[in-house]
């Protein structure tokens, strides 16, 4: 009888809604996230954002 | 005390905790981004705790630490360590030179500014991120530290979170160590609660600035924690080749 071998920790389980669904939508709103800051904190610098 | 007088003190807890854990592992190791990441750290603690201090006294000096570490230096040095984790070739030397020089004149450009500071405009429980304006002279007037700052800040975001959801992006599509593309996607998520809680600050609300910074302090060291738990055969797992594309 086939012994049932434990889950391999270093491997990106298949079909996890987790790393499959989850992580890439969270990857690409980060991404966009990012830039939004960035173009923000270049406003400021070049004056055309206007902060308190 | 209230919530928000409480809450840079437990941040600065935690980024005193996340800075020993990160200079320790130099210690250790000798690797150059763990020394830049805790010395950027630090900052960070250094700026929390000027932040803590500020909201219940005023003074000068602890209002330097704050603007020059806590507003100005911290995010550079951390996304440095980023930028020396990914690439270990000549030009990131040139650029610790650039860092260097940068965070030295902006320091001496801060000591030019504290002659003029404005202390009567400093108001007792308002949270120093919305007042800080008032106190310091304009850029015209002495202030020209405030142009250098976001120099630091921009670079800061690009090397330490877009660091992060690179490597959480190699590591996804090599389909290896779960536990590190998870770590880097919280060590981003952090970086840019803090980003979020600071913008809102300057766009006039300051009221989630404070909960920012100790989301920022708990998920950058929640994901350190877990990129430095080793897991058994992550050697050979990193080395893996991506999966053929069908």
């Amino acid at each position: 009888m086939a012994r049932k071998l434990p889950p391999d920790k270093t491997r990106i389980p298949a079909g996890s809604v987790l790393f499959e669904r989850v992580i890439p939508l969270l990857l690409i709103g980060m991404a966009i996230l990012t830039v939004v800051f960035i173009v923000i904190a270049a406003g400021v610098l070049l004056g055309f954002v206007p902060f308190r | 005390m209230t919530l928000n007088e409480i809450l840079p003190f437990v941040s600065t807890a935690v980024m005193a905790a996340f800075t020993v854990f990160v200079l320790q592992r130099f210690a250790v190791r000798r690797a150059p981004h763990f020394l830049f990441w805790g010395l950027g750290l630090a900052m960070f603690g250094a700026g929390s705790f000027a932040e803590a201090y500020l909201a219940l006294a005023w003074n000068r000096w602890v209002f330097f630490v704050w603007y020059l570490f806590g507003a100005a230096l911290n995010a550079g040095w951390i996304g440095h360590g980023t930028v020396y984790l990914l690439s270990r070739r000549r030009w990131v030397h040139g650029l610790t030179v650039v860092l260097i020089i940068g965070s030295l004149v902006a320091a001496g450009l801060m000591f030019q500014a504290m002659g003029r500071l404005d202390d009567s405009k400093f108001v007792l429980g308002q949270p120093i991120s919305e007042q800080y304006r008032a106190i310091m002279p304009a850029v015209s007037a002495g202030g020209t530290v405030r142009l250098t700052t976001p120099f630091f800040n921009i670079y800061g975001l690009v090397t330490l979170v877009g660091g992060a959801l690179w490597s959480a992006y190699l590591f996804w599509r090599k389909r290896v160590l779960p536990n590190r593309v998870i770590a880097n996607v919280l060590i981003a998520a952090g970086a840019l609660s803090i980003g979020f809680a600071s913008t809102l600050t300057r766009l006039g609300n300051g009221n989630y600035l404070y909960l920012g910074e100790l989301v920022a302090a708990m998920l950058m060291f929640a994901g350190f924690l877990l990129a430095a738990r080793p897991q058994p055969g992550e050697a050979q797992a990193a080395a893996a080749p991506a999966p053929a594309k069908s």
